[in-house]
């Protein structure tokens, strides 16, 4: 019963999460569920030295991190051509509801490595707290803060060319 | 202290920050019953393995460890300080350094040779520009190493490493 309030306290915040990672809907879905099956085989491990939420999201973005890796390899792709794997998907994504504009700034987005961008996602539309991402992603504030710094001058940049 | 929002002047600053995404009907309403389901079918009866089973996979990973840890070892003891070497050769007297005391990782750090000397000073720059307390002079491995994992993808660091 307790699981199942902690799926439907969480179950959205998580999915937008591991969407903004992973772009498609059916991918999201089938990596929110790996999370929470994995958070119900380890819910007797999770130490209260840091906060449910942040447990959660770091379990979250690990798997959607992994989720990628693993598409890429299967694909064949380099290391770095997973900007154009995650661009087709965008492009072929049924449920985009954006406009042209929110298109092309989710496009500068991808051109991200997969950690900036997540830093970016996280800053940008979630609004957290260098702390809080700094908890979940097991990094330094200043790191983030560099990183943050970094990516929006590459969306400017990529914006100004489109 | 408030965290500023520096996109007043900037093209982010013309975009709503409304989600573009959208999800199929009564997606979050079904989604627990669907997990549920899952969780069942996982649960399977355990059952009593045979010692051997048990044991195997133990001696392999075992074996795994060993076979990695000289595959790192090897090239790793013989190549390091050549690496290390040949950079210093090249990059001569400008080289970031640390004050961090004992900070022996730092020239392990260093020998991805990702950085030529002005990116050095731009790392130490970028830090700084974004207002946070670190200074040049407490700069730790620690701190380049996250640098490098946040700005950096994988293929980069690997194009790198070689160079």
């Amino acid at each position: 019963m307790a699981f199942h309030i902690l799926v439907k306290s969480y179950q959205e915040r998580l999915y937008w999460h591991i969407r903004k990672i992973v772009i498609n809907h059916d991918d999201t879905d089938d990596v929110l569920q790996n999370v929470f099956l994995k958070v119900w085989k380890n819910i007797e491990n999770f130490r209260a030295d840091s906060s449910l939420f942040t447990w959660l999201y770091r379990i979250a973005t690990n798997e959607a991190l992994s989720f990628i890796n693993d598409r890429k390899r299967k694909s064949h792709h380099l290391l770095d051509e997973g900007s154009e794997f995650l661009l087709s998907t965008l492009e072929a994504d049924d449920y985009f509801e954006g406009d042209q504009a929110q298109m092309i700034l989710q496009k500068a987005i991808l051109t991200l490595p997969d950690k900036q961008r997540l830093v970016f996602n996280m800053k940008y539309f979630d609004e957290m707290k260098y702390h809080e991402m700094a908890e979940i992603l097991e990094t330094s504030v200043g790191a983030l803060k560099a990183s943050y710094h970094h990516a929006v001058k590459k969306i400017e940049a990529y914006l100004d060319d489109n | 202290m408030k965290e500023k929002n520096k996109h007043t002047d900037s093209p982010l600053s013309h975009f709503n920050k409304e989600n573009p995404f959208g999800t199929p009907k009564a997606y979050f309403d079904t989604f627990s019953e669907r997990l549920n389901s899952r969780i069942q079918a996982e649960e399977k009866p355990a059952q009593r393995l045979p010692w051997i089973s048990i044991f195997k996979p133990v001696i392999g990973l075992a074996a795994s460890f060993a076979l990695v840890f000289f595959l790192l070892y090897v090239p790793l003891d013989n190549f390091l300080p050549k690496i290390w070497n040949n950079y210093l050769a090249k990059h001569p007297g400008n080289t970031v350094q640390t004050q961090a005391p004992g900070d022996t990782y730092f020239e392990t750090l260093m020998n991805y040779q990702l950085f030529t000397s002005s990116d050095d000073l731009q790392i130490i720059s970028t830090l700084n520009d974004v207002e946070n307390t670190m200074a040049a002079d407490t700069l730790t491995s620690q701190q380049i190493e996250d640098y490098i994992v946040m700005n950096y993808s994988d293929w980069e660091i690997l194009r790198n490493y070689n160079q």
